[in-house]
């Protein structure tokens, strides 16, 4: 016969409402691993890496961009002023990490596609927790 | 040609959906009220075809259609409507309002029908003398020289003249009046030489497009003809009026697959479809969308050409889920639209839902249910698309349904270039008299970047050096100047963990019942009083649920954290449970909860603003200063236009060219409005005013407020007091018909707050090159109402 099988171990299921409402919200590390995937594709890295600027957390690298994510499970924190995308993170990211274009998960933001552009940071915002139900593949 | 002049022959330049017949109709009325004196008499109507030849003799045989009433009214009820073969006797015509459709061919002397009218013919009754009385054969023709007789010279072996008795002598006996559809397509010599040959009495001519006739040299030498214009009436009038759908939506596709086009348009007409069921559910005003599908190829041999027929886009419509009956091909040799059931294409029993056609649909049908152009071949047959863009202009019932997606038409083209299209449709626009309009078009998708036919336009002289700056809205934190951001500025600050939605949830009435979820059935019972029952046979399949993450999702582009919003959404649920609404009631409900939640949280989101902006503009965080250090905005020293270089230039007050706009030269369709030509004509009179520019929007000046879409005003003028001191004025116009709603009252606020905040600034700046703003230099910014400009102008902008 021959072939092999990979066994996995499905995580708990992530529910729109339930994570809106804050009944159950994801570990970082959870969410961040998906998001990952859905936004570049490939797999991401294992252990993820814990760098951390200005308050975005780094998901890692693909070939063609940089992920971040602005996220805590943590209702207040969700909620709060702070976890949006701002056009000072904006500025903090692309210097941190400059060369490839850079995709920020984050419930909010709270700076325009144009001032990010004319200030000529190669930033894209994707809306939390929307983002989890669709599948960007450019 | 003798006798062109003689009879007064004023034109009306009318677009296609203006009403036309029924501006006809009523000159007529008051014309022999008037200037005739008389209700009795001749109207020779001429138009250009068969299909508005039909449709007028429809209409003016119709004793309940009010154009018939109209002529009714002004004949006393003795109208006689005739045809060209019609029995016609004088004492008819002295007794009666006779009115003599007539095509145009059939008045076109050279054509074989055309002769049938100036024949000798023994219905013509009572104009003429008897046959034997030679000598008034001589005097009649002596009073009217141009009638047709058997010839007086002997070659034809008459010694006295006879006087045929033709339906065209008859016409240049009675003078009558004569009524010109679409005047334009009469302007060739012979046609214009047999109509004034009728000897009218007036000549009144309707057109989308007066054509001037040039002067010609030469052997035969003619002078200029021009259109006597005497009433012009602009795409813009109609469209306020509500008379035609604007703007035009144009959806230029690039795939390769024309089902996929046709796709999108069957798409959009689906829309449109339950749009106005919902109306017609409403209001009871009844319209079917219809959709009009332009293929490449019709004949019954080329179908397996290779080109898009008709037949190919008619399977698709029906493996689409269209049915036999909904589905109307036109073409030169089938024409489905003429069987009985096809006849009335406004009635609600007329099933056609989509009509395919190469080119055979002319000028004159107009179904103001068309809505949807999909233009399949576009790229090989530009001219017939052209002129099917006219076709889907009208408005059904000449009244906005006040659905805005019902309101406006949609153009989808298949594979085609952008800007050739948008040429096309341009030039539709224009043979429909409504060039004025062509700003008005929509395009979709990416042909955004590819704008046809623009042009540079310089500076004037004067001006070609002179740097001109204008404040802009800025944010200042700290050290730093930036452009103010909506977002980062405004929507960063509003704090909506303070919003209570509770008067929103008393809103919410309990007793909302949406009606067509109800299923009944109706049987017929055997006994008792009631023999029709009608019963509630339980809801309809579907249950609804409240989705929270779906309303989150609904207002997602006001309140911008999901989290947020899904607490405030949490809130209004809770609040409607405590109101005693259950699940189900709330699944029922939940269009109209999402619904109200919009509108509520754009409430609140636009009163949040406006603090937010007028505290910090107070607070000094947001500025409209001019500034020394580069951070205004600067008038380019190239503006852009549509027009064509030959197009017709803005003309003075004095007739001569305009003076102080600061860009020269200025067309006049660079205005959208007659009015604001004037307004322009005024300023460029004014002596105290260095120079004036239209400013144009989403490309110029623009002022940020406290809500997402920017202010772009209309109107630019510099002053010049007491020698060097400038003031800048900076005017957005509003038309009378928009006075007092929300946006221009916005609009009014947010410019004088900024006008009351602006000063100088003298910042110094490092690095940079310091700017020089004239001490004293004054800028000012208000909404005009466009009834008050002439009042408001003189006595607040110009002399203070």
């Amino acid at each position: 016969m021959g072939g092999s099988f990979t066994f996995c171990t499905l995580g708990d299921a992530i529910e729109m409402d339930k994570l809106l409402t804050g009944e159950a919200l994801p570990t970082f590390e959870q969410l961040g691993a998906l998001l990952f995937h859905t936004a570049t594709n490939e797999v991401a890295p294992n252990p993820l890496p814990t760098e951390n600027v200005e308050g975005c957390g780094y998901l890692g690298e693909s070939t063609d961009c940089h992920v971040w994510l602005i996220y805590r499970p943590d209702l207040e924190f969700l909620k709060s002023r702070e976890a949006a995308l701002t056009l000072i993170r904006a500025k903090a990211l692309v210097k941190a990490k400059p060369g490839k274009v850079h995709r920020v998960f984050a419930p909010a933001k709270f700076v325009s596609q144009k001032l990010l552009k004319d200030a000529d940071l190669p930033v894209e915002f994707v809306p939390l927790p929307f983002a989890l139900y669709r599948i960007e593949r450019d | 040609m003798a006798s062109v002049g003689l009879c007064p022959m004023p034109y009306s330049k009318v677009p296609t959906g203006g009403g036309k017949t029924y501006l006809a109709v009523s000159a007529l009325s008051r014309l022999f009220g008037r200037y005739l004196g008389k209700n009795t008499g001749f109207v020779l109507w001429i138009v250009p075809n068969e299909a508005i030849y039909s449709q007028t003799k429809r209409q003016l045989n119709d004793r309940q259609h009010p154009y018939r009433q109209m002529l009714d009214r002004a004949a006393a009820g003795r109208v006689r409507l005739l045809e060209k073969n019609d029995q016609l006797d004088a004492r008819d015509v002295e007794s009666h309002l006779c009115v003599m459709l007539l095509m145009l061919p059939s008045a076109n002397r050279q054509t074989r029908e055309s002769l049938r009218m100036f024949r000798d013919r023994g219905d013509v009754h009572g104009f003429f003398p008897p046959e034997g009385d030679m000598e008034a054969h001589q005097r009649t023709l002596e009073q009217t020289p141009n009638l047709d007789a058997y010839s007086q010279s002997a070659e034809a072996g008459a010694f006295w003249p006879q006087v045929k008795d033709s339906l065209g002598n008859a016409l240049r006996l009675i003078r009558p009046m004569v009524v010109m559809d679409e005047g334009h397509k009469a302007i060739s010599e012979l046609a214009f030489a047999t109509l004034y040959g009728f000897n009218p009495c007036f000549v009144l001519e309707l057109t989308a497009t007066p054509k001037d006739v040039a002067a010609r040299g030469g052997a035969n030498p003619r002078p200029a003809r021009h259109a006597n214009i005497l009433v012009e009436v602009l795409g813009v009038e109609l469209d306020r009026e509500g008379m035609i759908k604007m703007p035009l939506n144009l959806d230029p596709r690039q795939g390769t697959d024309w089902r996929n086009t046709l796709r999108a348009a069957l798409d959009r007409l689906n829309v449109l479809d339950t749009e106005a069921r919902r109306l017609h559910g409403e209001r009871g005003r009844y319209i079917r969308p219809i959709l009009l599908v332009q293929v490449e190829r019709t004949g019954k041999e080329q179908r397996e050409s290779g080109h898009i027929h008709a037949l190919d886009a008619k399977d698709w419509l029906l493996t689409a889920g269209l049915d036999e009956a909904e589905i109307a091909i036109k073409t030169a040799d089938t024409n489905e639209l003429a069987n009985p059931e096809n006849l009335d294409l406004l009635s609600p029993t007329n099933r056609v839902r989509v009509i395919i056609t190469k080119q055979a649909l002319q000028e004159g049908w107009d179904c103001p249910f068309a809505y949807v152009l999909c233009a399949l071949a576009a790229s090989a047959n530009l001219s017939a698309m052209t002129q099917l863009v006219g076709r889907i202009l009208r408005q059904p019932h000449a009244e906005k349904t006040g659905v805005p997606l019902l309101d406006e038409c949609y153009v989808i083209t298949h594979h085609a270039d952008t800007a050739r299209v948008v040429d096309a449709i341009k030039t539709g626009l224009e043979e429909d008299g409504l060039g004025d309009l062509v700003k008005e078009i929509r395009i979709g998708d990416d042909g955004g970047d590819r704008v046809p036919g623009i042009r540079k336009v310089p500076r004037r002289d004067r001006f070609a050096k002179t740097e001109i700056y204008l404040p802009q809205v800025l944010s200042v934190e700290g050290g730093t100047v930036r452009p103010f951001d909506y977002e980062h500025d405004i929507l960063f600050e509003l704090d909506w963990s303070a919003v209570d939605p509770a008067p929103l949830v008393a809103m919410i009435p309990d007793n909302a019942q949406s009606a067509e979820r109800q299923m009944r059935r109706i049987r017929l019972a055997d006994s008792g009083q009631e023999r029709i029952v009608a019963e509630v046979a339980g809801q309809s399949g579907e249950t609804l649920r409240f989705d929270p993450a779906y309303a989150v999702r609904m207002v997602s582009d006001i309140v911008p954290n999901p989290w947020i919003a899904r607490e405030i959404v949490g809130r209004v649920l809770a609040g409607l449970t405590v109101r005693g609404f259950d699940a189900d009631k709330l699944g029922t409900l939940a269009g109209l909860v999402i619904e109200q939640l919009r509108q509520w949280l754009d409430r609140e989101r636009d009163r949040m603003a406006e603090a937010v902006f007028r505290a910090a503009v107070a607070a000094g965080r947001i500025q409209f200063r001019l500034r020394t250090d580069e951070k205004n905005w600067r008038m380019p020293f190239e503006a852009e236009t549509y027009e064509p270089e030959d197009a017709e230039q803005l003309i003075g007050k004095t007739g001569k060219p305009l003076e102080r706009s600061l860009f020269a030269p200025i067309y006049k369709g660079d205005f959208s409005s007659q009015d604001e030509r004037n307004i322009a004509v005024y300023l460029d009179g004014e002596a105290a005013l260095t120079w004036w520019h239209r400013n144009v929007a989403r490309r110029q000046y623009a002022i940020q407020g406290w809500r997402r879409s920017r202010i772009y005003p209309d109107f630019i003028f510099a002053l010049q007091r007491d020698g060097s001191v400038e003031r800048l004025v900076v005017l957005e116009m509003k038309g009378p018909q928009l006075a007092g709603n929300l946006d221009t009252e916005y609009k009014q606020a947010v410019l004088r707050l900024l006008s009351d905040h602006y000063a100088i600034d003298h910042s110094p700046h490092v690095g940079g090159f310091e700017l020089v703003v004239p001490d004293g230099t004054t800028v000012q910014c208000d909404l005009v109402l466009m009834q008050d400009w002439k009042v408001r102008l003189p006595n607040e902008f110009i002399r203070k």
